[in-house]
């Protein structure tokens, strides 16, 4: 992701607002970036920063994770509150907030702003939503509620352009002209008590600062800051709270109770809404897809369509991909003289390429589904079904959309688990996320239900097969954090508290967004990586070519006409390269899962990222095929045999067939998570703990696959 | 009219709050949410995991642990 640095002395303003209010819509087309963007609370987890320039003023801008208060609870939400009131180490303070407000939802999402007045900043109010309040019946008068607040408010459609030049020519003004915006009200014993710690923080504080330590007794932000306090000011802190009790007010509701007042009573002669309480499209949907019995099966039936239609409807896709890369390659043979560079072109970087682009139509189908999914609503509604599941594993519903996000890959789905609250759910969360499948399974699930488990089958068997597959993640992981959370990471949990945003058409321009990225980021990594490893295992596998007694196998083979006798050759001198003897070292281990030791080296080289097991196979079983013979991965998987001999039985069957995709569909094979949950946790003990556990599980249950199959198949 | 625990409202009842007690984590921030003593809630589905609509939001929270 390139993030344009902008200039130091460039003004600095953060997008501050409740989760979903549109906060990246605005930031991707203000910067030209391409951020992510969903519809459910919590798509943005991390500090991302653009700049654009305005009649040459160069402004930075910040696009921060949503937060419904100024008083963190989740470590997402912390990570805004810091950088807004200057906490965070590694960032400096914003010198404007461009606070977001969801125009349909006003009051509760000014609740936000209230705080924001109080941090001593410069706001500017920028509503969003302002087609959805229309379309329900709101009408809100903008000037009034400038004037009233002091500060400019401005409505924006950041997706159709609509109020930007207007939002730029404020965030513009804003640098000369500082209108600070108006302070809240409170009853006159908390503003004595708040003046009181004010006086005592020094110039480093802000009325807002004051307030928090007066209201919160507990949670993220109190720990944090009675940290950084002089000790001496906790007993003044402690006896303006006692002093508040006496006087009979409650400090858990004081503050919510003040604002929204002072709310509402700026708020009402701006805005005229509908008295009727009709029930909107949202509300009528929701009876269904939320209903403990429909809701279930419908998001079954989702999870059913997306996984069958990733092998129903890519097969034909992918079957055109495979007749464009033979023509090319049939091209290049008729143009080309015999020799080296044909054979590099074609045999090499046709086949390796093509290889991994034949698997784009997956990536394309996953990718699109799910951004489908995330932007209509649905997310959430699939978390909320999911919390009665969750509970019963000592998780809760919010666990469920990093799992779910994890189908995509498991990094971003590490990154999501910012938004839940408790610390020990949070790291269980970590911990099973990489056991749902990505989509750099997808290539192997697909290749090996192609070549085992497609032919002598009915149409819709292999995507049956596919979803069991996904399903395997669907439960293990589940299963995994309840076994966590009742042992190692016992404790009660806090509970499921989400908001459900309404249901939108998904906007074309991000599904496209999400799709393309991914399909770049899917060829580009998959392209370099696979090349790199497949030079690699390609001269482990070539060297030595000269055997212990002084024979040099490539002349032998080149001497002999004899195919049979070539045969034999060749397999002798795979199994005397580097490669052939740490494999045939390893064939012990792998033999009770009904692999041979090209299974397990293929395995073995596909730990730092599983995407390259697909070229290292073809590699490990193809090398030194006639390249004449024209025959894709699938087939010579389908006709290897042990040991490579004729004589010998086929190597895969149904049972190895399976043991294999059900151990990729366990294991930890991604440097990338690994290193993500690093960072996460703060510690190298979690991620190799990850490392073992999903080894280890991976193992047993290939081994148990592939022991009753061959009971029964 | 009498107070009943939030879990005992059905689908599509609307009730007035008069009590939020609990964990003040999850007090308050129901409050900033504006759940709080005086709002209006709507049920919209009951259940151990129940939704809300209050004000212009819909709030899903596990209903059997306030
Ligand atoms: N109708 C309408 N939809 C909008 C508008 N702005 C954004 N959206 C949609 O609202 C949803 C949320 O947008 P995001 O930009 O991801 O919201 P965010 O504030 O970054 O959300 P978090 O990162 O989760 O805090 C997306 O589906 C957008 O397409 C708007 O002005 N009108
Ligand atoms: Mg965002």
């Amino acid at each position: 992701m390139n993030e344009i640095t902008a200039p130091s002395k460039s003004f600095r303003i953060a997008l501050l607002g409740n989760p979903n209010t549109g906060k990246t819509t605005l930031f991707n087309v203000l910067t030209g970036l391409n951020h992510r963007v969903g519809n459910y609370p919590g798509v943005t987890v991390e500090i991302k920063k653009g700049s654009f320039v305005h009649q040459s003023n160069a402004i930075e801008i910040l696009d921060i994770p949503g937060t419904y208060s100024l008083a963190p609870r989740s470590p997402d939400e912390l990570l805004s509150v810091e950088l807004v009131l200057g906490l965070n180490p590694l960032e400096k303070v914003p010198d404007a907030l461009l606070v977001i407000a969801d125009a349909s939802n006003l009051e509760r999402n000014l609740y936000l702003a209230t705080q924001a007045f109080e941090t001593g900043l410069p706001v500017i109010l920028a509503l969003s939503m302002v087609d959805l309040a229309t379309a329900s019946g709101v009408k809100i008068n903008f000037n009034l509620l400038s004037e009233k607040l002091g500060i400019p408010v401005v409505a924006i459609h950041a997706s159709k352009r609509k109020g930007l030049d207007e939002l730029k020519n404020a965030i513009v003004a804003l640098q000369t002209e500082k209108r600070m915006p108006p302070e809240p009200v409170f009853s006159k014993d908390v503003v004595r008590c708040r003046a009181k710690i004010l006086s005592l923080l020094g110039d480093k504080g802000s009325l807002f600062l004051a307030g928090r330590l007066l209201f919160e007794t507990d949670g993220f932000l109190a720990q944090q800051l009675e940290q950084k306090l002089s000790l001496s000011l906790i007993p003044a802190i402690l006896e303006c709270r006692t002093e508040l009790k006496t006087l009979g007010i409650n400090l858990v509701s004081i503050e919510a109770k003040s604002r929204y007042a002072w709310i509402r009573e700026l708020v009402q002669p701006c805005i005229s809404k509908p008295e009727s309480k009709v029930t909107g499209f949202t509300d009528r949907v929701d009876r269904i897809l939320t209903h403990k019995v429909f809701g279930m099966f419908f998001f079954f039936l989702i999870m059913f369509s997306m996984f069958t239609a990733l092998f129903v409807l890519a097969k034909p896709l992918m079957e055109w991909i495979g007749e464009g890369k033979n023509l090319v390659g049939q091209g290049l043979e008729n143009v080309l003289p015999d020799g080296m560079l044909r054979s590099l072109l074609v045999d090499g970087l046709l086949e390796g390429v093509g290889g991994v682009v034949v698997f784009l139509p997956q990536i394309v189908i996953l990718f699109g589904f799910l951004s489908v999914l995330e932007d209509c609503g649905y997310m959430a509604r699939a978390a909320f079904l999911m919390d009665r599941v969750m509970a019963k594993c000592g998780l809760s519903g919010k666990s469920f959309i990093p799992l779910l996000s994890s189908v995509a890959c498991a990094v971003p789905g590490v990154l999501a688990t910012r938004v839940i609250e408790d610390k020990r759910d949070r790291l269980a969360t970590i911990l099973v996320a990489p056991l749902m499948s990505c989509s750099a399974r997808l290539p192997v699930y697909v290749l090996f239900i192609g070549a085992f488990l497609t032919e002598g089958y009915g149409w819709w068997f292999p995507g049956i097969v596919l979803f069991l597959m996904y399903g395997i993640g669907f439960v293990t992981a589940p299963l995994a954090a309840m076994l966590f959370k009742s042992t190692i990471l016992k404790g009660k949990g806090a509970p499921f508290l989400m908001e459900l945003p309404v249901y939108k058409t998904p906007s074309f321009s991000v599904v496209f967004a999400r799709v393309y990225e991914a399909s770049v980021s899917f060829l580009k990594r998959a392209g370099t990586l696979i090349a790199a490893t497949m030079v690699l295992i390609w001269a482990v596998l070539y060297f030595p070519y000269v055997s212990s007694t002084g024979e040099n196998y490539p002349e032998r083979i080149a001497a002999t006409e004899n195919k049979a006798e070539q045969d034999a050759l060749l397999l002798e001198w795979k199994k005397n390269s580097f490669l052939g003897r740490v494999g045939q070292s390893i064939e012990p281990v792998v033999k009770p899962l009904g692999w041979d030791w090209r299974i397990g080296v293929a395995t073995l080289a596909s730990f730092p990222a599983r995407e390259v097991v697909v070229g290292t196979l073809s590699i490990v079983f193809g090398l030194g095929k006639d390249a004449q013979d024209e025959q894709q991965l699938l087939e010579i998987l389908q006709k290897a045999r042990w040991n490579d001999d004729p004589d010998q039985p086929l190597l895969f069957n149904v049972p190895s067939a399976l043991s294999l995709m059900v151990f990729f569909a366990l294991c930890c094979q991604c440097g990338s998570t690994l290193m993500v949950i690093r960072q996460e946790t703060g510690t190298w003990f979690w991620p190799a703990f990850t490392f073992i556990y999903m080894t280890s599980l991976a193992y047993l249950a290939a081994m148990l696959t592939f022991q009753v199959g061959i009971l029964f198949l | 009219m009498n107070d009943i625990p939030l879990a005992m409202l059905e689908s599509g009842e609307w009730a007035e709050v008069t009590d939020v007690s609990g964990n003040p984590n999850i007090v308050s921030r129901l409050s900033e949410l504006g759940v709080m003593n005086g709002c209006k809630l709507c049920m919209l589905q009951q259940g151990q995991t129940c939704l809300l609509k209050v004000g212009e939001s819909r709030l899903s929270l596990g209903c059997l642990l306030f």
